[in-house]
C-alpha cells in the first residue's frame, strides 16, 4: 500500500523511510524546493551529510544514480528516478538571520525552512543542533568553474518527482521551502507530494 | 489549489534578487583585495599570544576571544580542515551553505568571511596567501584513508568530544589549502596550479 502525504505549501513534514521502500518526492505544481534531510532511524546521530554526499559521487549535484551518504559514510539511499535533472546539496536551508544578511532587514520576519527544521526536529526530540546542511531537491544552484554560486529560476515542471531506494531505515524530514526572496520556489511556494512504497519504481 | 502571490509581487521580489544578484556576483569579485604575499612576514613576537605545530594528522582546538587572530600556515602539501564553534553557545557554528550562499561564491579568500547559522561573522579572512581553499566537500573519513590511519572525521569527532560536544554538533568542515573546484560539467576536480604559488 502505498503511503501518500500531502504537504502544505511552505510546512515541513517527517516521515520514516525503511530499508527497501522507496521514497517519491513530487514537486506537484513545479519550481519548488524541498529542503530535506536524512536521520538513520535507529540513531539519530548519523545523519545525512553533504560532504560525505559531495565526495561520494565526485558531482556538485545530486542526480539519478547518486548516493546519499551518512557522516558515519554509510549509504542512506539511492537516486533510482529524476525527471528533474538537478538538485542542490551546497547551499542549504534558508533561515531568518541568513535572510536577513541577504535582503536585508525587513526580511527577517519571513517564513522560513529553519523555522520548519526547528519545530519538526522537536518532534523527534532533536533541535537545531541537528540542522545539517540538507538537499534542495528541486533548486537550481549552478556553481561555476571560477567559484561563483547562484540560485536560478528552478527547471522542474508541475508533476516531476524524485525516488529516492533506502538502504536502512531513515527518517526523513522535509521544509517545504517558504522563501519569497530569491527565485528557488518562482516567488510562490506550491504543495508538494510524499509517497513511499516497498520496493522500486511502480 | 494554493494561495497565489499577485504578479506585482512576483515582480517586485524578482527584480530584488536581481539586483542583489548582480551585486553578489559582478560587483563584490572586484572590491577584493589582493592576495597575502607569500612567504608571509614574521608575526610582531611581541603579540604573539601561543604558537602551536600540529602533529600531521591530528587535531588541535583553541578559543578566540573577539578581535584575535588565528594565522594557519601548512606545510607544502597539507591541508588544514576548519570547524568553528560560538564560544558562548556552542549551537551557533560555522555554516558554510549560508557562508557561500550569502556571498555568491564558493571561493573563499582574503575579504570574504565565515558565517554562523545565525547569520553572525564567526571569523574574517583578514590575510590569506592561498585563496585555494574547499568550503564544499569536507575532510578525510575512514572510508577514504582506511583503518587504522587518522582522519578528519575521527579528529573532528575527538576534538568535539573535548569540548563537551559531540558528533552531532560538528558542522560541515572548510577545508584550507584544498584546491577542489567545479568543473563546467559538474565534477569536482583537484586544481593543483592554484596552490603553485606555494611550493
Ligand atoms: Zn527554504
Amino acid at each position: 500500500m502505498d503511503q501518500i502525504f500531502d504537504i502544505p505549501a511552505e510546512r515541513p513534514w517527517s516521515g520514516i523511510v525503511r530499508q527497501g521502500q522507496t521514497i517519491r518526492i513530487e514537486d506537484s505544481f513545479g519550481q519548488q524546493a524541498i529542503d530535506t534531510i536524512f536521520y538513520a532511524a535507529h540513531d539519530f546521530g548519523e545523519r545525512y551529510s553533504s560532504q560525505e554526499t559531495l565526495k561520494a559521487n565526485g558531482r556538485a549535484y545530486i542526480e539519478t544514480g547518486a548516493k546519499v551518504m551518512s557522516s558515519e559514510g554509510r549509504l542512506m539511499l539511492t537516486v533510482t528516478a529524476d525527471t528533474s535533472g538537478r538538485h542542490d546539496t551546497c547551499a542549504g536551508c534558508c533561515s531568518c538571520e541568513s535572510n536577513t544578511v541577504r535582503f536585508g532587514h525587513d526580511t527577517r520576519y519571513l517564513h522560513a525552512c529553519r523555522e520548519n527544521f526547528i519545530l519538526e526536529l522537536s518532534r523527534h526530540g532533536m533541535g537545531k543542533r541537528d540542522i545539517v546542511p540538507n538537499i534542495n531537491f528541486f533548486m537550481n544552484v549552478p556553481i561555476s568553474p571560477n567559484g561563483a554560486m547562484t540560485i536560478d529560476d528552478g527547471i522542474s515542471a508541475p508533476g516531476d518527482h524524485v525516488e529516492l531506494l533506502a538502504a536502512m531505515d531513515v527518517l526523513c524530514v522535509i521544509s517545504n521551502c517558504p522563501q519569497i526572496n530569491n527565485p528557488c520556489n518562482g516567488f510562490d511556494p506550491t504543495p508538494i507530494r510524499v509517497v513511499i512504497r516497498d520496493g522500486i519504481g511502480g | 489549489m494554493h494561495i497565489h502571490r499577485t504578479p506585482d509581487q512576483i515582480a517586485a521580489d524578482r527584480a530584488r534578487y536581481e539586483d542583489h544578484q548582480r551585486r553578489g556576483l559582478t560587483f563584490a569579485p572586484k572590491a577584493l583585495p589582493d592576495p597575502s604575499p607569500l612567504p608571509a612576514p614574521p608575526p610582531d613576537p611581541a603579540r604573539v599570544l601561543g604558537t602551536e605545530v600540529i602533529a600531521g594528522g591530528w587535531y588541535w582546538t583553541c578559543t578566540l576571544t573577539a578581535g584575535q587572530v588565528i594565522r594557519v600556515e601548512g606545510a607544502a602539501g597539507t591541508s588544514v580542515s576548519l570547524a568553528v564553534w560560538a564560544a558562548r553557545d556552542a549551537s551557533e557554528r560555522l555554516n558554510l551553505p549560508d557562508t557561500v550562499k550569502v556571498q555568491w561564491t564558493t571561493e573563499l579568500r582574503k575579504g570574504r568571511v565565515l558565517l554562523s547559522d545565525m547569520g553572525r561573522v564567526l571569523l574574517s579572512i583578514t590575510e590569506d596567501s592561498s585563496g585555494a581553499h574547499d568550503a564544499l566537500t569536507g575532510g578525510s573519513s575512514a572510508a577514504d584513508v582506511g583503518q587504522g590511519v587518522r582522519n578528519c572525521r575521527d579528529n573532528m569527532v575527538l576534538a568535539a568530544g573535548k569540548l563537551g560536544l559531540d558528533r552531532r554538533d560538528i558542522p560541515a568542515v572548510l577545508t584550507l589549502f584544498a584546491p577542489v573546484r567545479v568543473d563546467a560539467g559538474g565534477h569536482f576536480g583537484w586544481r593543483g596550479s592554484l596552490l603553485s604559488g606555494r611550493a
